[in-house]
């Protein structure tokens, strides 16, 4: 029987971290859809620069900022009793900080989308932002959140650079498939690579294969 | 946009580009070198080029990895392993010659910590000791360090009490970042790497809590008729470097 736990803690890290992903970039992509704000381009970029940062210039600043001689491993440290590195939680902060712009993009490109006069219906018909954007905007933007859970899902499965650096490889905490392949494949264990790899090949074409079959099937209905 | 040059500065610039290639050829060779030896394999490689015509590029992993690299075919003249067995392998599968296979050094893991360490404090105490949270070494599955150091915990008497601390990194130099870093509060790293930090306190282990570290060369097939390789695997062997390895944190066998 094929030890199974990189699977399980892949799974783990990559639903917490899509409902973390979502938690965070729902207000932040709502906010930039609809801002005037001046500082706007400046926070698009910084969501942005996981998509062309090496992953190890992440991880090699989150081991800086997570050793507890920091204040931020020193906070953690004091108030959960485990440090951030080497820990799932860890992980996930890293995961999540790395599937940022997979996730803010679709929903921003969504809620931009929305055609600004139906707001503005809303609004004069006495609606409160958070009412207009919970019982209008959300409802249009259905796609928009699809897309962006199954993204940052599918790349919180992928995840490897910076889980390699933070994570320290710990069977049942920080070993994630790819990690598990990585080894396997250094070990020389190409049975076991590839009865992983091929997991991960299907199921990542699957996940895609779902995504564009949904938008396939609704941009037709709408023909 | 297409660049305006001249006629003859592109040949030029050509020529320049063929003449780089064509030396590289001829005196360049690839040296893989297990990652506890990578930071003295670069002392040795500029004193080489110091004193020989020729050029050295360094590649450093775990043995584990570059072990299997070699075996599917990467470019590589020499391999500094950092165990035997490898090396070994390497002579049974037929791929390298058995003279051209020497021990270049012998390791010594040493424990590290950025916290200081009294000396009434022993190891086997300071590991199971809860201000321990993690333990770093190299994943012993790759890296002869790593299987030294599940080795030393096992003779401890303590590697059940400490499963749960151990962090896995993939070679000596990860171990090091781990621990330099302050991430981990103890990690084993190589003789040479606990030089480098002096804001940590490092302590050897006695040599009969493991095998002696043995660390062989191998001349691979692509460095048969490099000169690069020939010249730097003789010189590998010669005083100069032994006496450059014996100050480096590492014990030099006796020929």
């Amino acid at each position: 029987m094929i030890e199974l736990s990189s699977v399980v803690v892949t799974l783990k890290l990559a639903f917490a971290s899509t409902l973390l992903l979502m938690l965070v970039s729902t207000p932040l992509a709502w906010w930039l859809a609809t801002t005037r704000a001046r500082i706007k381009p400046l926070i698009e970029a910084l969501t942005a620069l996981p998509l062309v940062l090496p992953p190890t210039v992440l991880g090699f600043y989150l081991l800086i900022l997570f050793n507890p001689n920091s204040s931020i491993g020193y906070f953690w440290l004091q108030t959960t009793g485990d440090t951030l590195a080497f820990s799932f939680a860890g992980i996930l902060i890293a995961s999540t900080l790395h599937s940022l712009p997979f996730v803010v993009q679709p929903l921003q490109n969504s809620f931009e989308s929305i055609n600004k006069n139906v707001l503005e219906a809303a609004a004069n018909l006495g609606s409160r932002p958070l009412d207009s954007f919970l019982s209008v905007a959300a409802p249009l933007s259905k796609r928009g959140f699809l897309t962006a859970a199954v993204l940052g899902f599918a790349h919180s499965v992928g995840e490897f650079g910076v889980i390699l650096m933070v994570g320290g490889n710990i069977p049942e905490r920080t070993r994630v498939i790819s990690i598990d392949i990585y080894t396997s494949v250094e070990t020389l264990d190409y049975a076991r690579a590839h009865f992983l790899s091929i997991g991960t090949l299907a199921f990542a074409f699957l996940t895609l294969l779902t995504l564009y079959l949904i938008n396939y099937s609704r941009s037709h209905r709408l023909i | 946009m297409i660049l305006k040059v001249g006629k003859g500065r592109l040949i030029g610039a050509v020529l320049v580009v063929f003449h780089i290639a064509s030396s590289a050829m001829a005196d360049t060779a690839h040296m893989a070198v297990a990652a506890n030896f990578a930071l003295v394999a670069t002392e040795l490689k500029e004193e080489f080029e110091a004193t020989h015509d020729h050029q050295m590029t360094l590649i450093s992993g775990s043995t584990g990895k570059l072990y299997a690299q070699i075996i599917n075919g990467a470019p590589f003249a020499i391999f500094l392993s950092a165990d035997q067995r490898r090396p070994q392998l390497l002579v049974d599968g037929n791929i390298v010659r058995s003279h051209q296979r020497f021990t270049y050094a012998v390791g010594e893991p040493m424990f590290c910590s950025r916290q200081k360490w009294p000396a009434n404090v022993q190891l086997s105490d300071r590991l199971i000791d809860d201000s321990t949270r993690h333990i770093a070494i190299p994943n012993p599955e790759i890296a002869p360090f790593g299987e030294a150091a599940m080795k030393i915990l096992t003779n401890l008497g303590i590697k059940d009490q400490i499963s749960d601390k151990l962090v896995l990194a993939e070679n000596v130099g990860q171990t090091f970042a781990f621990v330099s870093s302050g991430n981990a509060e103890m990690g084993l790293v190589s003789g040479s790497f606990a030089q480098q930090n002096p804001r940590l306190y490092c302590r050897g282990v006695l040599a009969t809590l493991h095998e002696p570290l043995k660390q062989d060369a191998v001349l691979l097939p692509a460095g048969q008729k490099n000169k690069a390789a020939l010249a730097f695997f003789a010189f590998l062997q010669g005083e100069t470097a032994r006496s450059l390895i014996a100050n480096s944190g590492y014990g030099v066998p006796t020929q």
